[in-house]
């Protein structure tokens, strides 16, 4: 039995340390990539750094600033330095605000979680919710109005739903901000956070919501539809009982991989409307640094969120090993 | 003796986008208690649709539009859905054709097991994890503890039949319908299974409603049979008259269409398919196909001929003026001597 234990508890060893080096591979050659390609981009990285008096710079002066920010050296070199530095935890510097990598993405990097991370509570839950609604009722008044409804939701451009609320709500109603993320000059205004957080998630959750829903309402309606499910019925188990306690508990991890996989999806989703309502987190974070060249900048966030989207895929994957027996890796493999 | 269960005059339709199936057009038998009735047709010919009603888990789309079914002498058609879940289990278990799909792959056979002993009525934990053992023990599982933890994908095609047989008498009900419990397994499993399905109805008196398109199948198991055709019952009787002197030339096709060991195996498959109930026949659905069909056939129905008292058949060849016609089968306790 002790040596048993044993054995089990090296294997999870032995696989944690598997994933973990496959998690830091995964980091180095997203950062090889977004290195190199944000060099091969046209443009001039000095303008992030001197604004426009890049514009009246003589070549010596041009040479002088590449050789100070170490723009001078072969790319393979600079990411060597940058590696080097990186390993260390110094990301470098911002070339727009002249600071700390980490100091400038400090409250943007929450501001963007707490947004993002309650539009994707919210969407799953009120997908789940509404899912598990339109099944039961499947083909109801009910059911088809939803449907609908929620088809034309999902064709409408979330930029133009957040322009639209934000005339109506902003400035004709007069009732909700339609730009930042706090009242300014008091970031720790609760109130005044979650006004500022209204417009924005709903954007998010009217154009996500449906396609998730939706997804739901298919899957449980074809896990209804199993032999299981009737022999559950032979067995005199009620239709609610059997949808709660056998399809609901099925969908789970195809819902758990659809809300890993959605991660990166309502992510992207959130960048584009934090740029809309100019909310200050990481999505306009992102775009202005890709737009001046800020290098370092760009790197950074790009890595983050590819942790957060690695994180979000071992995540589901634990999940699923625990849900579902068919998906529990075997102790050996056949090609292992 | 009391029937069991009693369907009289049974008509079920579907309502399609195209049109109205008539699935089952006027089926009336009865089971006795402790008595194995198997119902045998082709594919498409209605066995399914019956069962299914019978418990009350017909596809939303198809309706009982006609007849009734009694149980215990009690009308349990057109029951709600509350009256009918006390039913299911409790009186009336059911196992299903494949095994395979019938059970939830995500729950232990254990906890399925014990869901349908907890169904109709709580019992404390250490009774009812007594009760799943000794059920799974009943069926001929082998360790039994182990075994409860397992998986559905852990267990075979044969495992995982009797499992589910465990599960529809998990209830103590007295009536079993097995809706084609073998034709998903390889034929050793079928003998164990159907060996199983007769030593179970020995030790509880269970009165089980055997459904089968073989008629080898059903020779081992059925005490009386029905051949099922397009919704209708065309022969009917004891199994030994069913065997050794089948009157309807639809039954004649079932046994001409099973290998034959004297003649090397070679089977005789019927012509054509299951028409179409969409828009059914004409006189006699099975004319189509019939070699030994008179003209009359086409015209009108034939109503039931009584060959003896418990033995009659649906067919024009038994009216006293119709032509003599010999059996081109000969069939001896359930194998087929001559196919000609």
């Amino acid at each position: 039995m002790q040596r048993k234990g044993d054995a089990q508890l090296k294997h999870k060893l032995f696989s944690a340390l598997k994933k973990l080096f496959q998690v830091l591979l995964t980091l180095f050659l997203l950062s090889l990539a977004v290195f190199y390609m944000s060099r091969l981009a046209p443009g001039d990285p000095l303008r992030s750094y001197y604004g426009e008096s890049v514009e009246r710079m003589s070549t010596a002066e041009r040479e002088t600033a590449m050789e100070r920010l170490g723009l001078d050296q072969p790319v393979y070199v600079q990411y060597g330095k940058w590696f080097a530095n990186a390993a260390q935890g110094d990301f470098g510097i911002s070339f727009k605000y002249k600071q700390d990598v980490s100091q400038v993405i400090g409250n943007t990097y929450f501001n963007t979680i707490l947004l993002g991370g309650s539009a994707y509570l919210l969407t799953f839950l009120l997908a789940l919710g509404l899912g598990i609604y339109c099944a039961l009722k499947e083909d109801s008044l009910a059911d088809r109005i939803i449907c609908k409804i929620g088809t034309v939701t999902n064709c409408i451009p979330s930029f133009w739903v957040a322009l639209i609320l934000i005339l109506v709500f902003s400035v004709l109603l007069k009732w909700l901000p339609s730009s930042g993320a706090y009242p300014i000059g008091s970031p720790n205004d609760l109130l005044g956070r979650v006004r500022h957080l209204i417009l924005p998630l709903i954007v998010l959750i009217l154009s996500h919501l449906w396609y998730y829903a939706y997804m739901i309402r298919n899957k449980l309606l074809e896990e209804t539809k199993q032999d299981y499910v009737l022999l559950c019925r032979t067995k005199g188990l009620s239709r609610r009982t059997i949808l709660w306690k056998h399809c609901v508990r099925n969908i789970m991890p195809s819902f758990i991989s659809l809300m890993a996989i959605s991660i990166p999806h309502i992510l992207g989703g959130t960048y584009i409307v934090e740029k809309v309502f100019s909310y200050p987190g990481l999505g306009t974070l992102c775009f202005e640094s890709a737009k001046y060249h800020d290098y370092n900048m760009l790197l950074v966030l790009t890595l983050l969120t590819g942790v957060i989207v690695i994180l979000a895929n071992l995540l589901a994957q634990f999940l699923n090993d625990h849900i579902d027996p068919r998906m529990r890796q075997t102790k050996r493999g056949f090609l292992r | 003796m009391e029937p069991l269960l009693e369907v009289k005059n049974l008509k079920i339709d579907f309502t399609t986008e195209y049109g109205v199936i008539q699935a089952v057009r006027g089926v009336s038998f009865s089971v006795y208690p402790g008595e194995t009735l198997a119902l045998v047709g082709e594919s498409g010919c209605g066995k399914s649709v019956l069962c299914k009603s019978i418990l009350g888990i017909l596809h939303s789309r198809g309706k009982i539009t006609g007849g009734e079914i009694l149980f215990e002498g009690k009308r349990i058609s057109g029951l709600g859905e509350k009256e009918l879940t006390a039913i299911r289990g409790r009186e009336i278990g059911m196992v299903f054709q494949n095994p395979a799909a019938a059970l939830n792959p995500t729950l232990t056979i254990g906890k399925q097991l014990a869901e349908a002993v907890q169904v109709h009525g709580k019992l404390p934990k250490q009774e009812c994890r007594a009760r799943v053992l000794k059920l799974l023990e009943l069926v001929g599982i082998d360790r039994p503890e182990e075994r409860m933890k397992s998986y559905p994908h852990e267990f075979s095609g044969g495992m995982l039949q009797r499992a589910v047989i465990a599960i529809a008498l998990a209830g103590n009900p007295k009536l079993l319908i097995a809706d084609e419990p073998t034709t998903a397994l390889d034929v050793t499993i079928q003998a164990q299974i159907l060996k199983l399905l007769k030593d179970l109805q020995q030790k509880t008196g269970i009165a089980i409603l055997f459904i089968s398109h073989d008629l080898g199948v059903v020779a081992q198991v059925a005490d009386r049979v029905a051949v099922l055709y397009a919704g209708k019952i065309v022969e009917s009787g004891s199994a030994t008259e069913i065997y050794s002197d089948p009157r309807h030339p639809y039954t004649w096709g079932l046994f001409r269409s099973l290998p034959c060991a004297k003649t090397n195996g070679a089977l005789i498959p019927m012509p054509g398919q299951v028409p179409d109930m969409l828009h059914p026949p004409k006189g006699d659905a099975f004319a189509e196909r019939n070699s030994y069909a008179l003209a009359i056939d086409f015209e009108e129905e034939p109503p039931l001929f009584h060959v003896t008292g418990t033995h009659y058949a649906a067919t024009w060849l038994l009216h006293p003026e119709a032509p003599a016609v010999k059996s081109p089968v000969l069939v001896h306790s359930g194998e087929v001597l001559v196919n000609e």
